[in-house]
């Protein structure tokens, strides 16, 4: 759950809702934009009163309702005198509260996949005492308030449907400097993801900076959308620059690419290129051989020691090339003299040994 | 059903010594072992490899060897090749879960396979002196967690290299296995229908017992798709809908009794069919589970019986349509490759049906389609996004455990598996369909990754539950009992047909002169979600349901617009994103294979296209929906 700001902080929210969002149970929401200290966008709020029983035999329930910018449910807050209740008109205990709430913030609770009419079944025969269905009704159990199903699942339902794909949308036409600001400083993956999703390609671009620290500490998965979300061309010297040290962090088909925009941009010489070296071997001789061509195409006579190092590196780890590399480096002293000794001891590296 | 079922055929054609070298080099796909151990065949990335696999999925604990003969002609030395991969590089994660040995004549081989490469590659195995005649060669297993091995290869030649380039590997592949240059016909059929989940069977019957000859391919040795008890989600949606009130009766048929028949029966208890339901119940209370529950619940059997009944119906079973031979414009004929054998078939038909789900048919046809999330501003749908994507809803790997008389281990899974926390592991004892993956991924040519990546989560989760959490005292005689290596897609590609469904249509109630299968299903769309604290790539989905009224859905949907002899039913079919929401249930599915084969026998009839039977001959089809075609016996 993604916490902008402390809740204390929302201190102020606009008079008039940001939209509105008709309920399943045709209830109609107005929901309102809420502030930080600083005057920036921290989270939405609504008043709930909607009845939760299908026999309208408890009383409707009566709560405010917090999200955050992402549309994470948050927390909601109850007037004393308009208590939630259980069956029987029981009032709410404090540990009543703590567990909806918990229930409330849990993403996917049990019965998240049960319709409403599920909820409680006729049992087929005298044996049968459990009035949930399904052979979940232990997992089920587990997620309620015992003697408020309804209102668990009507609540939980609120927090979790459509409102919250509404928020990500209003959210996301709000995204100015101060926000991407705020959302790119706190230490969430979710917010991370969200600037990665909706900023355009362009902002994307002038953000880079602060996208490519996360990436190094998040997993793959981020420098897959990070770079899907940028096209090639967008991807200049500069660009490749910030990319080139997280190599090791990407998914091969973004490799690839890269390796593709490296090998297609001359502004990329093999002083930058050669880090890459670090990076061998990767497991995939087809990718290793790539690096070295790459690296060979971007070589000339002032770069004889980056083709050095890259000899020393191919000796010290033991790396096995393909036949047409091999046949490459076997012979480079052709082109670069300086090599001869380099050369000279892979030659004898690649005799089969008996 | 004429019986040409491809679960035994001739196993020995794969183990061939090429006589082209002299018999230097023996090519062994292992999906063709003789005796395939606990280990599984997986055909879910063919298309991208060209070839099926074997899996070694145990759960976490080793499964038996697979094993086969091998006749050997001359004595010597021969260098071994294998290809495999470490399924878990592709996350630069360490651990190398896909171990396994290669034994010759139960001696390994000094290598450990499985260790090296995020990509398919041939593992050099080192060379080995073999004597003359019959050798045993074997896979085993090291650690019960999806180690594969797609072939290995013997060669007298020490220098040889087997080639790693798909398109050189094919040729490769072919010429080792002696593979004729064109396929074996298979016969010519008014029908041919690719793809047998529920859509597909339903369509194929449905033709078959109104006169037309089909041919039913399925690239899996059993029937049911996602209702297979190798996916396991349940049948969803309402049957028996206005203004067709039998359309679904084949449907009913098929006779999966589980949470949505016993919905119904709890409606009407007094009816004959909701009795004979709650009495199943009754005595099988287990079928209540709609989705991971246990395989019998799936009824792969009665399927299978239902589709071999049908004199007109040739079922070809673990045969993957991997090319579309087109004359004019129109599909000719399609050619399927065994997944155990390679052996290639070509099917001639009138007719073809694409009920692949993935659209594969429509795409090596050279169909219209679409991929992803259209912008709003094309479609107008409330619910689009403002600028077109290629997100689409994932697949499931679902999962299940059960409570053991004694407490039972479970392997540690660090490093190579996801890692969780008290904050992000999930404490269920089930995996139910919100265990879904791989929204932003291709899920065709990802798909391996995409069920990978849920295994990983699967598995790591069920570790630290289990092992290190606080609640592990209550999971300590849990065992896992089944975790799906085959995942349960719900959405690639859709082939564009005359008209594209819409979501305003449905909310909006948009009548179509061309209404026929009628959807219940609310459109349910699935978003990822990110548990707290958790940066990698979601392994959880959350449903945004908008309920909606019946609706019928225009015929029109279900054939191309640009082949004009293809046919769509399943999650294939003409609609957007959005719209897909509602439609892609499969009791909703097997509706529209009915219609589909009931159209197909008035083409048939016809010698029509199905774009004719809209424009000339639908009130045909109308009186054929009116109907039931299907015989659920209730009565």
């Amino acid at each position: 759950m993604v916490m902008l700001g402390s809740i204390d902080g929302l201190i102020r929210s606009e008079p008039l809702p940001a939209f509105t969002h008709i309920t399943a149970d045709s209830v109609v929401l107005e929901i309102y934009e809420c502030y930080d200290t600083f005057g920036i966008l921290d989270g939405f709020r609504t008043h709930i009163i909607t009845p939760v029983c299908e026999d309208r035999l408890c009383h409707d329930v009566d709560v405010e309702f917090y999200w955050d910018v992402l549309g994470n449910f948050s927390h909601f807050t109850s007037d004393e005198e308009y208590p939630l209740t259980k069956q029987d008109h029981i009032p709410f205990s404090e540990e009543d509260y703590a567990k909806l709430l918990d229930i409330l913030r849990t993403p996917s609770p049990a019965f998240i996949h049960l319709r409403r009419t599920e909820l409680i079944a006729e049992p087929l025969n005298h044996d049968d005492v459990d009035g949930l269905t399904g052979a979940t009704a232990h997992a089920v159990k587990k997620d309620m308030v015992p003697g408020a199903i309804y209102t668990c699942y009507t609540l939980w339902h609120i927090a979790h449907g459509a409102i919250h794909f509404k928020i990500l949308e209003h959210t996301r036409s709000k995204l100015d400097a101060p926000l991407i600001d705020k959302m790119f400083s706190i230490a969430d993956a979710e917010a991370h993801y969200f600037l990665l999703d909706h900023l355009a390609p362009v902002q994307i671009k002038n953000y880079l900076k602060r996208f490519t620290p996360l990436a190094a500490t998040y997993e793959a998965y981020f420098l897959t959308r990070l770079m899907g979300r940028m096209p090639n061309d967008m991807l200049e010297k500069a660009e490749v620059d910030l990319l080139i040290p997280l190599f090791s962090k990407m998914e091969n088909s973004v490799k690839n690419r890269l390796l593709h925009i490296i090998s297609e941009n001359p502004k990329v010489k093999a002083a930058d290129a050669h880090q890459l070296l670090r990076e061998l071997p990767l497991g995939s001789v087809e990718m290793d051989d790539k690096i070295i061509k790459l690296l060979l195409a971007k070589s000339g006579t002032k770069d004889v020691g980056i083709l050095e190092e890259m000899y020393d590196h191919i000796f010290e780890d033991r790396i096995k090339m393909g036949k047409e590399v091999t046949e490459i480096l076997k012979s480079l002293d052709k082109t670069y003299p300086q090599l001869k000794q380099k050369t000279k001891r892979y030659r004898r590296s690649q005799i089969p040994k008996k | 059903m004429k019986n040409i079922i491809w679960i035994a055929v001739t196993i020995c054609i794969y183990l061939v010594p090429v006589s082209s070298q002299a018999q230097e080099t023996i090519f062994l796909e292992a999906e063709g072992f003789l005796d395939r151990g606990g280990w599984v065949v997986d055909q879910q990335s063919m298309d991208v490899m060209g070839s099926a696999y074997m899996l070694a999925h145990g759960l976490g604990a080793a499964v038996e060897d697979a094993s086969t003969s091998v006749s050997i002609a001359r004595r010597g030395h021969y260098r071994i090749w294998v290809r495999t991969r470490d399924w878990v590089a592709p996350w630069q994660v360490s651990g190398t879960p896909g171990k396994f040995q290669v034994l010759v004549d139960d001696v390994p081989l000094l290598p450990t396979f499985g260790t090296e490469g995020a990509d398919w590659h041939w593992q050099d195995g080192g060379s080995v002196r073999l004597k003359k005649g019959q050798i045993k060669l074997s896979l085993h297993d090291m650690t019960g967690f999806d180690g594969r091995c797609d072939a290995i290869i013997l060669s007298r030649d020490l220098a040889f290299q087997p080639p790693n380039d798909m398109t050189k590997l094919d040729m490769f592949r072919r010429k080792q296995l002696a593979l004729p240059d064109a396929p074996e016909h298979a016969g010519t059929y008014d029908l041919v229908v690719v793809g047998g989940g529920i859509a597909g069977i339903c369509t194929a019957v449905t033709a078959a017992r109104l006169g037309a000859t089909v041919a039913l391919v399925q690239n899996r040795p059993v029937l049911g798709g996602n209702n297979s008890s190798e996916v396991r989600v349940g049948l969803s949606g309402l049957i028996y809908q206005k203004p067709y009130e039998n359309l679904g009766s084949l449907v009913d048929e098929l006779g999966v009794i589980g949470h949505w028949t016993l919905w119904e029966a709890q409606q009407d208890s007094n009816a004959i069919r909701s009795q004979k339901i709650l009495e199943v119940i009754r005595n099988r209370p287990e079928k209540k589970e709609h989705n991971a529950g246990p395989a019998s619940n799936y009824a792969d059997d009665k399927k299978l019986q239902i589709v071999q009944d049908e004199e007109n119906i040739s079922l070809f079973l673990n045969t993957n349509v991997m090319a579309a031979e087109m004359v004019d414009g129109r599909i000719h004929s399609v050619t399927g490759r065994s997944i155990l054998t390679g052996k290639e078939l070509e099917f001639s038909g009138s007719l073809f049906a694409d009920c692949t789900g993935d659209g594969n048919l429509g795409f090596l046809a050279g169909a219209d389609f679409r991929v992803g999330r259209e912008a709003k501003s094309e479609t107008g749908e409330p619910r689009a996004p403002t600028q077109a994507d290629q997100l689409v809803m994932g697949t499931s790997v679902q999962w299940n455990s059960v409570e053991t008389d004694s407490v039972c281990f479970f392997p540690n899974t660090s490093p190579w598996a996801v890692a969780f926390n008290e904050q992000t592991s999930i404490q269920h004892t089930k995996g139910d369909w919100d265990w879904e993956t791989g929204a932003n991924r291709d899920q065709v040519r990802e798909i391996e990754r995409i069920r990978d990546y849920g295994l990983r989560v699967a598995f790591g989760n069920w570790d630290f539950v289990k092992n290190h959490s606080e609640v592990r005292a209550d999971f300590s005689q849990r065992a896992l009992s089944w975790v799906a290596y085959i995942g349960g897609k719900r959405e690639s590609r859709r082939l564009l047909g005359d008209v594209v469904l819409k979501e305003q249509d449905i909310l909006e109630g948009r009548k179509f002169s061309d209404g026929t299968f009628t959807t219940t299903w609310g459109v349910d769309l699935h978003f990822p979600i990110r548990q707290d604290g958790f940066s990698g790539e979601p392994f959880l989905a959350r449903a945004d349901i908008q309920d909606i009224q019946p609706y019928q859905v225009p015929y029109r949907c279900l054939y191309s617009r640009n082949i004009p002899n293809l046919f769509m039913a399943g999650r294939n079919i003409s609609v957007t994103h959005v719209a897909l929401g509602t439609i892609r249930v499969q009791r909703t599915t097997g509706m529209m294979g009915e219609v589909v084969g009931m159209a197909a026998a008035l083409c048939k009839n016809h010698r029509a296209y199905p774009r004719d039977i809209y424009e000339k001959h639908f009130t045909e089809l109308q009186q054929l929906m009116d109907k039931p075609i299907g015989d659920p016996g209730w009565e």
